[in-house]
């Protein structure tokens, strides 16, 4: 049940303020810096509430989710430069072929119980990476520069000010929770959890654990994806270790861990702690070169896994989905 | 005509025959002991009706359909459900939700899955603890949440496998008399258990099982007397003598 701590009025004031806050914080913080740093949020936060979808509810430990973000940076980038096409679509058609490379990755892995589904997704992630690599078309190893523009809503490029990039990943994050929330409150969401905790005893119950699986896969294959398109448009610059980085599909992983697996803010939590954590680490001690910021980060997730298993938000709650 | 009907059904295991050539029928409404010492093949033919195990020969027919060959989810919906000898309930689910999945099944509604599986919960006697997680229950009302679960589904043959085992002699009584009211709604149920006692008084047939083979079946009266199975739960009986 819902550890309902507040009532539902109070969690619907709750939200509100936090989104209230969310749309004002640029026009307190108006230096680069604190933008950049909201937007990396907003982002992650997207990205780890996709793996939660399908590590989380459904428990199916996926190491392989840069291969979506991947997937739709480059949808939305080679659309630009071979088609001539606005981005926006190119983020759908990423989406789409998301989705259709999470159904074949997911139909032979969900063969794969426990670990050996994480291994397979690890593995197919590197396999991605060397495709992109090797592949002319899409620019190999030197990648794709998505042609300048000036400021433009069509392209979805704005060189002068990123308040367009902080609203549409703000926007991306709330979609991120909104999915989430949509599927715990439903049938669908029951069954993902009945999945993790118990597959046999879920199917006999009559759930079809194979296509709430996929279905798991495509959800998150398709936030993911919408991730990946945006980075592009933020960064206009691609190639392979930047969208398909093994460190992508762990971080999203040590995200959601950290901040409370299977909760709905969980995810966002880890996100929040996490990512600035790993920014300022990197701006005050990255620059030694001694890989201080990584021991640090390190080190808070190894506290935190060790103290409370469950992440951060089992500090407040007495356990469960909330 | 039967519900259920288990015509030359066999489990291999590699070099085991789990099941040999097993063929019952099960009517409308009956409730069916399925007895036998340990190993005897019960749970593997349990296994087989719901789905679990592909059956190696033989055919399973429930209600004029072949089911045998169909996965467990499909035949969950065809109306069968069953709970595990060992409890498998959704440790980090509250009861209500451990029940809830069972009512997803005649619902989409989250509202209508929650009422039914309040109405069901009351039935089995954890109304107390829907709001509880499972794992925080005792082994005994775990297995009533199985068995609440499954009810939650409105399955027309019901599969318990072992629901009695290790209860306490209250705890076994009260799970008699929680049979009985369900046969009072015309479920069909199958009861393996291998404590003959919490068997005998609900089963209106007792098909005993050994080696893998069937042995024996009739009613209970018939069944304790039967030379065979007194072999099979008392060994042989020079043996026994020595």
């Amino acid at each position: 049940m819902k550890a309902a701590v507040l009532g539902k009025r109070g969690r619907y004031a709750l939200h509100g303020a936090m989104l209230a806050a969310a749309v004002a914080y640029p026009f307190v913080f108006r230096k680069p810096f604190p933008q950049d740093l909201a937007i990396k949020i907003f982002l992650f936060g997207g990205l780890a509430s996709a793996w939660n979808v399908l590590g989380g509810f459904t428990g199916q430990v996926s190491l392989g989710n840069a291969i979506f973000f991947g997937v739709g940076a480059y949808a939305t980038a080679v659309v630009q430069t071979h088609w001539g096409w606005t981005p926006w679509v190119g983020m759908v058609l990423g989406m789409g072929v998301a989705c259709g490379v999470a159904f074949v990755i997911g139909y032979p892995c969900f063969r794969l119980k426990g670990h050996y589904f994480a291994m397979a997704t690890l593995a197919i992630g590197e396999v991605f990476s060397t495709l992109f690599m090797n592949w002319q078309w899409v620019g190999g190893a030197v990648g794709v520069y998505i042609p300048l523009r000036d400021d433009t809503w069509k392209y979805f490029q704005f060189g002068t000010t990123k308040l367009p990039y902080y609203y549409v990943t703000l926007a991306f994050l709330v979609l991120a929770l909104l999915i989430s929330e949509g599927i715990l409150r439903s049938r669908m969401g029951y069954y993902f959890r009945a999945i993790r905790e118990d597959q046999d005893a879920a199917r006999s119950l009559g759930v079809s654990a194979r296509g709430y699986k996929l279905s798991a896969i495509g959800i998150s294959a398709m936030i993911t994806s919408l991730g990946g398109g945006l980075y592009a448009q933020y960064v206009l610059f691609i190639d392979p270790p930047s969208v398909f980085p093994m460190m992508l599909s762990i971080q999203v992983v040590l995200l959601a861990v950290l901040g409370g697996v299977g909760t709905l803010w969980g995810p966002v939590l880890g996100t929040v702690i996490l990512i600035p954590l790993s920014e300022f680490t990197r701006i005050y001690i990255g620059g030694t070169g001694s890989g201080l910021d990584l021991i640090a980060y390190g080190f808070l997730i190894v506290l935190v896994s060790v103290v409370q298993p469950r992440g951060i938000l089992g500090f407040f709650r007495k356990g469960g989905n909330a | 005509m039967s519900l259920l009907s288990i015509s030359g059904v066999a489990k291999r295991f590699g070099g085991l025959l789990a099941n040999d050539d097993i063929s019952f029928e099960v009517g409308e409404g009956e409730i069916i002991g399925l007895i036998g010492p340990n190993g005897a093949g019960k749970t593997t033919l349990f296994s087989c009706i719901a789905g679990y195990f592909p059956v190696t020969s033989g055919t399973i027919v429930f209600d004029g359909k072949r089911i045998s060959g169909l996965p467990p989810e499909a035949i969950c919906r065809r109306g069968i459900a069953r709970t595990f000898q060992i409890v498998r309930v959704f440790k980090e689910m509250s009861v209500l939700e451990n029940v809830m999945v069972g009512a997803f099944l005649s619902t989409s509604s989250r509202r209508e899955a929650e009422a039914h599986a309040r109405a069901v919960l009351g039935r089995v006697g954890l109304s107390g603890k829907a709001e509880s997680f499972a794992r925080s229950l005792t082994v005994s009302e775990q297995k009533r949440v199985q068995l609440a679960r499954a009810l939650a589904t409105r399955p027309r043959l019901l599969l318990l496998d072992e629901v009695m085992a290790g209860l306490t002699p209250q705890e076994i009584s009260e799970a008699v008399s929680l049979v009985r009211t369900f046969r009072e709604d015309g479920l069909t149920m199958i009861v393996v258990e291998h404590v003959m006692e919490a068997v005998m008084p609900i089963s209106d047939r007792v098909v005993v099982l050994d080696y893998g083979k069937k042995i024996a079946e009739g009613a209970p009266g018939e069944i304790v007397r039967d030379e065979r199975v007194i072999e099979a739960y008392l060994g042989v009986k020079h043996r026994a003598s020595h």
